[in-house]
This record gives C-alpha cells, sequence and structure tokens, in this order.
C-alpha cells in the first residue's frame, strides 16, 4: 500500500469490538450473509421467470444473434454501452476491496478515498443506466407493458439498479461517518426506531394493503420498497448515527459483501438479459 | 480470534484483469453469430466462473470459515432447483416418459 498508516489520526475505541459468534465469525458478517442469501433468491426468482418466459417465447425473443437472421428490426440493447457499464463496476468492487484492506489495516484516509471511488463508480453506472433508460424508453419506445422482453428487461435491471442505488448511499454514509471520527457515546436511536416502524409498516401496507385496486404497480416494486432497498439504507442512516470506529475492519468487510453482491448478480444479469 | 490484514492486492489485481478479460471475450462471443447451443452454454459457463472468482476472492470465501460458503452456497441449491423446474414446465413434452 502506498499510503502511510495513519494511526494516530485514528481513535481506537476499546468498547466497540465485534460481536463474535459462536462459530468464530462476527456477527454483522454472519447475517449479512444470511441477508444476501434470500437477497439472492429474490433475484432467482426473476431469473427464473425470465429464463422460462424467454425459452417460452423462443426464437421470437430478440437476441444479438437471431436480430440479423430473423430480419428483426434492431436489437434494442447497447452491448457495448452496457459492456463499458460492466468494466466500471468491476473496477468499483476492486476499490472495494482495497477500501477493506485499508480499513483492515486503520488506514483513514486510503479508506476514505477508497470508498469514495467505490461509491463514484455506482454513481457513473446508475448515470449510465439512467441515459440507456431514457434512450430505450424515449427513442424505442419500450415500456413495462408493451412486451416481456421489455417486462422483463425492466424488471430485472431496475431492480439491480435499486440495489446499486441504496448500496451508493450506504457507502456515503460510512464515508461520512468515517470522516467525522467515531463517536464517544452513541445517543439513544429514537430516530432509527421511527425509521424501522415506517418500513416496518410501509412493507406490512404493501403486501396486506388495497393493492388489487392499483393494477399499474407490478410486483416487483412491491418487493423493492418493503425488502432489501430500504433494508441496506436504514443500514447506512444507523451507521451514520452510531459512527462506529473501525478498529478492525469487520464493519467494512460487511459492506463490502454487499457491493461484491451486487457486482455478482451484475455479471450474471449481463450476461443473461444482454449477451445471450 | 484472530484478524490478519494481509496484503492481498496483487490477488485482487490477477482477479480484476480476470473479470475483465473473461467479460471481453463474452462479449465478442455474443456477436459472432456462432450457433446458438454452445453459444449459451460458453456463456452461461463465463458467467459462472466470473461470479465463482468474486464470490472467492472479493467476498472472501476462500479465506473465511466454511460456515460463511454453506450460508452462500444454500441458496444456489435451491435456486438452481427452482429454475430448472420452471424451465421444465415450458418445454417438457409427455410423450418423453411414454
Amino acid at each position: 500500500m502506498a499510503e502511510i498508516a495513519l494511526s494516530h489520526q485514528t481513535e481506537v475505541h476499546e468498547h466497540h469490538e465485534p460481536v463474535y459468534t459462536s462459530t468464530g465469525t462476527p456477527m454483522g458478517k454472519v447475517f449479512m450473509w444470511l441477508f444476501l442469501c434470500q437477497d439472492a433468491l429474490m433475484f432467482m426468482g426473476l431469473f427464473a421467470a425470465y429464463i422460462s418466459v424467454r425459452i417460452g417465447q423462443g426464437h421470437l425473443w430478440p437476441s444479438p444473434n437471431t436480430a440479423h437472421s430473423t430480419g428483426m428490426e434492431h436489437y434494442p440493447l447497447d452491448i457495448n454501452l452496457t459492456a463499458v457499464n460492466t468494466f466500471i463496476l468491476i473496477c468499483s468492487s476492486v476499490t472495494m476491496v482495497m477500501a477493506v484492506q485499508a480499513a483492515q489495516s486503520v488506514t483513514k484516509k486510503g479508506l476514505i478515498k477508497w470508498l469514495l471511488l467505490t461509491a463514484l463508480g455506482g454513481a457513473i453506472f446508475l448515470g449510465v443506466q439512467v441515459y440507456e433508460y431514457r434512450h430505450l424508453v424515449g427513442d424505442d419506445g419500450m415500456g413495462m407493458g408493451k412486451s416481456l422482453f421489455d417486462a422483463t428487461f425492466f424488471s430485472l435491471t431496475g431492480f439491480h439498479g435499486l440495489h446499486v442505488f441504496s448500496g451508493v448511499i450506504y457507502l456515503l454514509c460510512v464515508v461520512i461517518s468515517t470522516k467525522l471520527g467515531p463517536k464517544e457515546h452513541s445517543e439513544n436511536g429514537w430516530v432509527m426506531t421511527i425509521l424501522r416502524l415506517a418500513a416496518i409498516g410501509l412493507s406490512l401496507f404493501l403486501w396486506f394493503g388495497p393493492l388489487h385496486k392499483w393494477p399499474p404497480i407490478p410486483h416487483v416494486l412491491v418487493s423493492m420498497l418493503s425488502g432489501a432497498v430500504p433494508y441496506i439504507m436504514i443500514r447506512g442512516v444507523k451507521w451514520l448515527r452510531e459512527r462506529p470506529a473501525f478498529t478492525k475492519g469487520d464493519d467494512v468487510e460487511v459492506v463490502g459483501l454487499y457491493w461484491h453482491f451486487v457486482d455478482l448478480i451484475w455479471i450474471i444479469l449481463f450476461t443473461l438479459v444482454y449477451l445471450i | 480470534m484472530e484478524h490478519t490484514a494481509t496484503n492481498h492486492t496483487k490477488t485482487y489485481l490477477k482477479i480484476f484483469g480476470a473479470l475483465f478479460v473473461l467479460t471481453v471475450i463474452e462479449v465478442i462471443i455474443s456477436q459472432s453469430g456462432m450457433p446458438q447451443v454452445p453459444m449459451v452454454i460458453l456463456l452461461v459457463a463465463f458467467a459462472l466462473v466470473k461470479a465463482g472468482l468474486v464470490a472467492m476472492y472479493f467476498m472472501h470465501l476462500k479465506y473465511d470459515s466454511k460456515f460463511l460458503s454453506v450460508i452462500a452456497y444454500a441458496p444456489l441449491v435451491v435456486a438452481s432447483i427452482l429454475i430448472f423446474m420452471l424451465a421444465m414446465e415450458w418445454t417438457f413434452q409427455p410423450h418423453w416418459l411414454f
């Protein structure tokens, strides 16, 4: 590492020791993995639906290969642009592992720099995705209700994009918290309580509320709003309020796990939706 | 628990290189106009290798306890069954059995 370890700039708080499970793995890590496990299943559900719909449509489904043979006008998705976007996301994954490494060697400056670069990568990715959506909806006339191709495309990439969005917010919360330095005493968390209650209330409303009266709302939106995305954002806000000291880098590693998962999902999504 | 701040930078850069090269090959394959079936098999295999590299090295499954790997692989098994059954529903022909 090129940075000098700035241990004198970092206040190490003995009271913030990570909690370990009986397996010897930090609690935060185990639970992030459990969260990723259920989030992966949610994505797998979407992938399974996509694959079955696509097999059902057979050669009618537009793909970069069949576009020429079936005389279809053109394949709407820009593979080269998205390949660049994939590259950006992979780069942000690399900067994330560097951030985890900086946190483990208690290098505050390095941690902030790498986390900011990671968040920047995520923001660029989102920007390109917004540009792509504008082009597809505005110029090519694609839309959720137009065809199965459009619906699965927007559901999958939209759901993933929201993950990136909440990931960027999570990262920025960690950056600000690291910049401000660890907090001496944690206050009573009434803001967190209100946020959690609001999230639970929203989830319950979305699951049991009068959704049949709003047919335009796709169920993907329901799962997005009631599941992973607010959870990750609330984690970010919680971090910002508690401002833990990054004594062993375990907490930053948990953020990294989420970010790499988003990258991993994109690798599969890019292949399934764009390339095949 | 002992926590070693090992410097993995070289490994990370190697993985980054591998991911980059695999992505470029994938994009070339997808536009090469080769037959559908081998192309799909190749692309899915490449994607799984890339996903495996990210999970093993970036998400530290290779270095962490096996307990986490069990949590990580469990949904994959469930999801494979789910995807397989859904695909069967579309492609299955009853005369295969009789």
